[in-house]
């Protein structure tokens, strides 16, 4: 009996060729990008899972406040991790602590090849016991227990040894230390929530230009990421508890009252931490729950227009039915014969989705920015996903016409006296209307989130982002003679300024202590957001005063003036602009007055609101240690002539170091990857969904016309014309589209709202936004039942009265 | 008694208007008779064979079959009972486009559950029978209308029914095609098998034993010989 199933399913798939094709390969696109979108997902919550004690690793984190303002440390003190050890062996089995002299990139050379390299920490040797990233060669346990060893990752490999063996290999670590190569990374297969090329022995610290009291005993400086192993069965609440005491004993008494030790599970950094100094940017559960709906959503439209398209096709099989129930199949025969025939076609559909799946991979891993790769892939998760969903679909499908056809007497479908498929179109009509509520929340979902990303990419922060070109030279002697640096860059013609700062402005910034005058008597010092620059720093990032002078030369400035923000004028509790001038805010430079003030701008991304700030100057002793990047300002339309001058001028200061720059509106723009993403994704998705959709109506449009051919005869025998047949027929799907986009508003705008109220910088959902949506399902709905319906007008109605 | 029918009425409703297709019928059919049933257009033909192959269900009165009464059977009780007792045979063959003439014939069979084997032996047996066999692999379509009649013949007896319904079995047919499948009929009868048949034309209903004459739904006049056009 299951070969004449299967015998009539391939000659009723053949019979129905355009029906078989539609419905095989709308499910099949189905099941693929929710097969997708499930890696994608499961790609995410994947992170860091590859360590064996991941449940036991935390991330020990600095929360340091005061009134609303302050900073969210990722990283602490370099004592930290040791101290945590010492003090309390009973909770913590291990500590390792990475460090990168919180630069860029460092410059690493080997024979010719010489490269910036952004990815290159210390790490203490504990490293290989505390995580479990496997070695393809050389040994963990001593990998890095002499100073100056170094593990790099297969692409490092790669690049500077192409086919050599790197073990026992000499690399050049900024100009002058020998790093000696002790393992290489295997291949990475996993994911991590930081990248590394290059881990260096942290015992070699003691053997460089570092001060080693520092690694010993500063508790003020925040250089070291820092992750914890807690010894079996240890809870972090109970260690957190032990460190808020630790912190009494151990932290500098002006600020450790305000510092709080937090443990993050390091499984939940990629998706949950969004704190200051994070290694990569991370992701964001949000957008996987997102994903998820999205990825359900695009599976409903699927198993809706299989179960629509096959309950229309079967409906088209009235007469094998009725025969079949004369001859006397049961019900049951007959559910067990549409439930194999869906599953069988099913089959094909998921055979075709492991293909799509392969070959969509790559570019899925590109629009959502992850290294998904098909051959690294989780194989399981795949099978499961595209066979079960298959499945499930085939197997729901077919209980519709297993249900309703199988319902009938036979004696009436063999008389004609009831014309299948009338019955359930009501059913039909309620499924596609449900496919275009999500249609239209997911184009709607799309214009939203592509407006905000364009929103946060091009709205006005306060201060000029074009044209300005940003050079990293933190780890380099530009340092120390940025000044002569900075006169030979400005000879050049298009290049209109040049200034130096310590963190790249817009992206990041530090905190730093300050007392203001309120203050003084208690000598209680605050921490306040800032910015160490050098002079000309409001001119090069057109920022605009409101009251006072910009950084002055001629005055002396260095660690004694200060400029303010509006925001900072109001937190020190001064009623205007103006008065704020003048006033004392000591720093630990020494004694310090507020010289201007600034209109409020977006020191860090749009994602957080604007806090008080302050602009400060070092002294020229200690300008070298906060001249970390330069910003140079250069003439609109000579962006390629500046970058050429800088580069000839850095290699003139420095022949050995490769020039390293990048353009700061781009930097910027990559703060909103993740809106990006999400923009891309909703995007691409929603234009499957409409495929998919549309699919279906296509077919169902034929299926309908067919259905409704003797009633157009009959109107075209009296006289109606072929357009006024056109409009009757598209009124129909019109009716069912238009439902549809009514219902999708209120849905979208209460999902969409809601995600733009996590902005503090946002768009307003306009009713463009819905217009649009509806334009397009609508226009594509005319386009999709435009081929049924006029070929149908167009025939000649005898045919159909016959 | 094969069949019998006690007090049978059919109304269908359609929209709140009823339409009375039969009506206080009643009738005595005996294993191995030859009936005709006969009158004009919408006087109940079909519906009484379609209540008699229970594939409709009267609205009132008692339908046994085998002395069983199944006027309310269950829809599976009626497929068990079709399966095992009754051959249909159609004006319009009512034959599965989409199989061959040899898996149309099979098909009762299969659900029959008749083993491979003899399922094929006597597929075979009747294709030969029916001078089909040369036609196993055709496709309905591919078949004249002859033809098509012959397999669903074959198809309405290759399950060995006590009772074949044949409903206008040679309308579709030109008069030589015709009386081939009522002699086809004649000889099933002769063997044994009960064979009710619904007809317009008198010269198919002279091969029957009796003859039943509806109108309006009421059993009008049984003949039991040969007769003329009422």
């Amino acid at each position: 009996m299951l070969l004449n199933y299967l015998t009539i399913a391939i000659r009723n798939l053949y019979k129905y060729k355009i029906y078989s094709f539609i419905n095989i390969i709308g499910l099949s696109v189905g099941i693929s990008f929710f097969t997708l979108l499930l890696i994608l997902i499961r790609h995410e919550l994947s992170f860091d899972s590859i360590h064996k004690n991941n449940k036991r690793i935390f991330r020990v984190t600095k929360l340091i406040e005061k009134n609303g303002v302050g900073e969210k440390a990722a990283s602490v003190p370099f004592p930290m991790g040791p101290t945590m050890k010492e003090f309390y062996p009973e909770y913590v089995e291990n500590t390792v602590r990475l460090f990168n002299f919180q630069v860029p990139s460092h410059s690493i050379e080997y024979k010719a090849t010489r490269d910036n390299e952004p990815y290159l920490y210390f790490a203490d040797e504990s490293f290989f016991e505390i995580f479990d990233f496997p070695l393809a060669l050389g040994d963990p346990k001593i990998a890095l227990n002499r100073p100056f060893s170094v593990v790099i990752s297969d692409r490092a490999a790669a690049k500077y040894f192409k086919d050599e063996n790197p073990i026992g290999k000499k690399l050049i670590y900024e100009d002058k230390t020998i790093l000696t190569i002790s393992g290489v990374f295997a291949p990475k297969t996993y994911a991590s929530h930081f990248e590394f090329d290059f881990i260096v022995a942290f015992s070699s610290l003691y053997q460089m230009d570092l001060d080693k009291e520092i690694i010993k005993s500063n508790w003020k400086w925040d250089p070291c990421w820092t992750y914890v192993l807690l010894q079996e069965g240890r809870s972090p609440e109970d260690l957190e508890y032990l460190l808020d005491k630790l912190v009494l004993k151990v932290f500098p008494e002006s600020f450790r009252e305000e510092v709080n030790i937090f443990l993050q599970p390091i499984r939940e950094i990629h998706l949950y931490s969004d704190l200051d100094f994070e290694l990569s940017p991370n992701g964001d559960i949000r957008y996987v729950y997102l994903f998820a709906a999205i990825a359900l959503l695009i599976l409903i439209i699927a198993a809706i227009n299989f179960t629509n398209l096959s309950s229309a096709k079967s409906s088209l099989r009235a007469k094998e039915i009725g025969i079949r129930k004369a001859i006397g199949a049961d019900r049951l025969e007959l559910g067990k014969q549409f439930f194999i025939e869906f599953i069988f076609i099913c089959i094909i559909a998921i055979l075709i989705a492991f293909v799509l799946v392969e070959l969509l991979l790559p570019f899925l891993s590109k629009v959502a920015d992850t290294d998904l790769d098909f051959t690294h892939l989780d194989k399981s998760l795949l099978v499961t996903s595209v066979i079960s969903s298959g499945l499930v679909i085939g197997m729901l499908s077919s209980l519709f016409p297993a249900y309703y056809l199988a319902k009938f007497r036979p004696a009436e479908v063999l008389s004609g006296s009831i014309v299948l498929g009338v019955r359930s179109r009501r059913f039909r009509g309620i499924l596609v209307i449900l496919q275009f509520v999500i249609t239209g929340f997911l184009l709607i979902t799309t214009f939203v989130s592509i407006g905000q990303f364009a929103y946060l990419k091009n709205a006005d922060l306060g201060f000029n982002k074009d044209q300005i070109l940003i050079i990293p030279i933190a780890n380099t002697n530009l340092r120390f003679n940025f000044d002569s640096l900075k006169q030979e860059l400005l000879k050049s013609e298009v290049i209109l300024s040049v200034t130096a700062m310590e963190e790249v402005l817009g992206t990041n910034y530090r905190i730093h202590d300050y007392l203001p005058k309120a203050k003084e008597k208690l000598n209680e010092y605050i921490y306040l957001p800032s910015l160490m620059v050098d002079y000309d720093f409001t001119e090069t990032f057109d920022i605009p005063l409101v009251a006072g002078r910009t950084f002055k030369r001629e005055e002396n400035d260095e660690y004694k003036g200060i400029i303010v923000n509006e925001k900072m004028v109001k937190y020190l509790g001064y009623k205007s602009n103006k008065g704020i001038l003048g006033q004392k805010l000591k720093s630990r430079g020494g004694e310090e007055r507020i010289i201007g003030v600034v209109k409020d701008f977006n020191f860090q991304s749009l994602h957080s609101e604007i806090t008080p700030f302050v602009i400060d100057m070092p002294s020229a002793r200690s300008k070298f240690f906060y001249s970390k990047y330069i910003a140079i300002k250069v003439k609109k339309n000579h962006e390629y002539q500046a970058l050429l001058a800088a580069k000839k001028i850095w290699y003139k200061f420095l022949p050995n170091r490769t020039f390293e720059y990048y353009f700061l509106s781009k930097k910027l723009n990559k703060m909103y990857f993740k809106e990006r993403k999400l923009g891309l994704v909703t995007g691409y998705f929603s234009i499957v969904a409409i495929i998919i959709a549309c699919l279906g109506l296509f077919g169902l449009s034929s299926f309908v016309v067919d259905m409704r051919r003797k009633e157009i005869a009959i109107r075209k025998a009296i006289g109606t014309t072929d357009v006024s047949i056109v409009l009757l027929l598209l009124k129909e799907f019109f009716m069912l589209v238009g439902v549809a986009i009514l219902i999708s508003w209120p849905i979208s705008y209460f999902v969409m709202e809601n995600w733009l109220k996590s902005f503090p910088f946002r768009i307003n959902m306009s009713l463009g936004v819905y217009l649009d949506a509806a334009l397009i399902i609508f226009t594509i709905t005319l386009i999709t039942v435009s081929y049924h319906t006029i070929k149908a007008a167009l025939r000649e109605p005898q045919e159909a009265l016959q | 008694m094969l069949i019998q029918l006690k007090n049978v009425d059919k109304v269908y409703s359609n929209f709140g208007i009823d339409t009375v297709a039969l009506s206080n019928i009643n009738l005595n059919i005996k294993e191995g008779e030859f009936i005709s049933i006969m009158g004009p257009s919408g006087c109940g033909k079909t519906s009484l064979l379609n209540i008699i192959g229970l594939l409709d269900v009267p609205t009132s009165g008692q339908l046994y079959f085998k002395n069983e009464e199944v006027a309310k059977a269950s829809s599976k009780k009626r497929a068990y009972l079709r399966r095992n007792n009754i051959g249909f045979v159609f004006q319009s063959f009512n034959l599965i486009d989409e199989l061959t003439v040899y898996e149309n014939i099979q098909l009762p069979l299969m659900y029959l559950k008749i083993p491979s084997a003899e399922r094929k032996k006597r597929v075979d047996e009747i294709m030969e029978r029916l001078q089909v066999a040369h036609k196993r692999k055709y496709f309905p379509q591919q078949l004249s209308g002859g033809q098509q009649q012959r397999v669903a013949v074959a198809r309405a007896v290759v399950g060995k029914p006590r009772l074949i319904l044949a409903d206008e079995p040679t309308g579709n047919l030109d008069s030589a095609r015709g009386q081939e499948v009522m002699e086809l009929l004649v000889q099933l009868s002769e063997m044994g098998t009960t064979v009710i048949m619904v007809t317009h034309s008198s010269a198919a209903a002279e091969y029957s034993q009796r003859v039943i004459h509806l109108f309006d739904g009421q059993l009008v006049t049984e003949n039991l010989t040969k007769i003329s056009n009422p």
